[in-house]
């Protein structure tokens, strides 16, 4: 009996003393977390929410004193507006090409730098490099390389005969957006292919030979087993770069901004004409959250739907 | 006999196959350096030769005029000053607070840890064009426009998201056992963090230093808009607002504005690549 009790004691205080250490770490770690917390609060979070609410007033910078509210008129007239509709699809358009140029190119290069060949590191050196490159920087200097008259793709292209007169690659509106994908792939690839060839690295070779052993040709077995241990890795990031190139604005507002006759205006450099050009800070923040909308809408079917193709590789 | 037969013909096909890889491998390679290797060629030449074709290859009288031109320029060199405060600068922030955030991720699962870690994670998402909105007026009214503390919290918060994921991954590989030896001989948790794991974890450190570097260095968005005197100007909007600008067709001097801008990063890079590529497979992939 007496045991029992001592027992009971010692129990208590040993879930007292858990309880007190729980509670003590979770201050630990909100403390930790705080300071990062409080930058992306002042950065993101809270101009985010007032961007929220400017989104749902008549507000522009010509006529601060009437800030109203106007019944969602902003969402209704940008939904309406033809051009911010046709700056939606240029901005898929470009976002799906260059991701999945990078994503076909980068994958084909570190499966080729994942094999046994001599000089693999110089190679995923090289590739590497145009990472490194401000996106600014590569916006001009592909600039130079598309120049008309005196850049260097016309004349390859010229004496190769795939064309027999010079193109003015960003000047005409069937180009533009073309070009400019390339550049972007140029600027965009290498990460995709280290951060691949970092996943197919961790793939176990056991099991890809065994299904070789079983009878599977290589693209078979790469289909079944090393693209699902993978499978994480590719959505992080093909979504990644989803995202970021929604942001894009460098390579537009330096090789294009936004012409010949609005055919590279993306949502970027809409919202930027509208709020900045405008000042319909209204307008400009409604843009804002319907595309917000729109990420978090795709971000999660994207996870969900790949999410049932991963394979957990340990 | 049909069996050595088999294998000379599988060595002869494998042989095969990495001629082909190869073929493959040279090709990407050129396509991806020679923009690179042109941009460089065209800074050593000048205006006229460059309005020449067929284009010199190999430059035959090279010449460092535009280095001369470009780098005698004071306004190029505050460009670059700035840029250099702008990066080191959102580089240290987001090391000191992916560190630390990264590491309560790594240790502790507490109430509301996965939606905070989804919110790290989610910032990337949010429309900056849209953001600078609201964040415009608000620097404003704090005194915060041209000024290098919001540069720096505006490529911090870029940097952030993925500098918090890699240094988690870091900590993962970590054994907690190592946390609770010190607290046994008593040393303090602050301490132990500080003293005993940030050490264990410096090459991630290293991995979000170039990345976080290389972000900020990238910046254009936030330069060109939170920043409207010419001084306070930052590289990439000095290169297209100022360079661009004036000189249209002076692609001698913006490509060496241009080789100047990305050359110092690139030489750092290349010196430091396998620390990235390191820091990306432990943190990113693995975490």
């Amino acid at each position: 009996m007496e045991q029992n009790t001592m027992i009971n004691k010692t129990n208590m205080k040993k879930t007292g003393f858990k309880l007190n250490r729980a509670k003590n770490d979770r201050i630990y770690a909100w403390a930790l977390t705080l300071p990062a917390l409080l930058v992306l609060a002042v950065t993101i979070f809270i101009p985010m929410l007032q961007v929220l609410r400017m989104s749902m007033y008549s507000y522009s910078m010509f006529d601060l004193n009437n800030i109203v509210w106007n019944n969602f008129e902003n969402f209704t007239s940008v939904l309406r507006d033809k051009e911010f509709i046709e700056s939606f699809e240029r901005t898929l358009l470009y976002v799906f090409s260059t991701v999945i140029i990078s994503f076909v190119i980068g994958l084909l290069s570190a499966i080729l730098l994942n094999s046994p060949i001599k000089g693999r590191n110089i190679f995923r050196g090289v590739l590497f490099l145009p990472w490194a490159i401000p996106t600014v920087v590569a916006a001009v200097l592909w600039m130079w390389l598309y120049q008309p008259q005196y850049g260097v793709l016309n004349y390859i292209l010229n004496q190769l005969h795939i064309v027999d007169k010079n193109i003015n690659w960003l000047g005409q509106t069937n180009t533009a957006m073309g070009s400019i994908v390339i550049a972007a792939v140029w600027r965009q690839m290498p990460l995709m292919m280290v951060m691949l060839l970092s996943a197919l690295q961790t793939v176990p070779k056991e099991l890809e030979e065994a299904a070789i052993i079983d009878g599977a040709n290589w693209f078979q077995s790469f289909r079944n087993v090393t693209i699902p241990c993978i499978m994480s890795v590719i959505k992080s990031v093909t979504l990644t770069s989803v995202v970021t190139n929604f942001q894009m604005f460098g390579f537009f507002f330096t090789m294009t901004n936004g012409g010949p006759v609005n055919s590279t205006t993306t949502l970027t450099l809409y919202t930027y004409q509208k709020a900045f050009m405008e000042f319909d800070m209204g307008k400009g923040s409604a843009i804002g959250v319907i595309w917000l909308a729109f990420l978090i809408v795709f971000a999660s079917a994207y996870n969900k739907i790949l999410g049932k193709m991963e394979v957990n590789s340990d | 006999m049909s069996n050595t037969f088999d294998k000379t013909h599988g060595k002869e096909k494998k042989k095969k196959g990495n001629v082909f890889k190869y073929c493959i491998l040279i090709i990407f390679t050129v396509i991806f350096i020679f923009p690179i290797y042109w941009m460089i060629m065209t800074s050593i030449k000048t205006n006229d030769v460059l309005l020449r074709l067929p284009p010199e290859w190999i430059p035959v009288k090279p010449t460092l005029d535009s280095f001369v031109r470009v780098l005698s320029d004071l306004k190029f060199l505050t460009f670059y000053k700035n840029s250099i405060i702008v990066s080191a600068g959102s580089t240290i922030l987001a090391i000191l607070l992916a560190m630390h955030a990264s590491y309560a991720f790594s240790r502790f699962k507490f109430a509301g840890s996965k939606i905070l870690q989804l919110a790290f994670l989610s910032t990337q998402m949010f429309p900056q064009v849209a953001l600078m909105i609201a964040l415009y007026s608000l620097y404003k009214n704090l005194g915060l426009l041209d000024t290098y503390t919001a540069l720096i919290l505006a490529c911090t918060t870029i940097a952030l998201p993925l500098s918090t994921w890699i240094l988690k991954g870091f900590y993962d590989t970590i054994p907690t056992s190592l946390e609770e030896a010190a607290a046994i001989d008593g040393c303090g948790r602050y301490m132990t963090f500080w003293k005993i794991i940030v050490p264990l974890i410096q090459p991630g450190i290293l991995a979000v230093a170039i990345y976080a570097f290389l972000i900020g260095w990238d910046d254009f968005v936030w330069g060109l808009t939170l920043i409207t005197k010419v001084e306070m100007r930052t590289l990439t909007p000095g290169i297209v607002l100022t360079y661009f600008g004036e000189n249209s067709y002076d692609w001698a001097k913006i490509m060496t504005a241009s080789v100047c801008a990305s050359l110092p990063v690139l030489l750092v890079f290349i010196g430091l690549q396998k620390y990235m590529v390191s820091g990306l497979t432990l943190g990113a992939v693995k975490g």
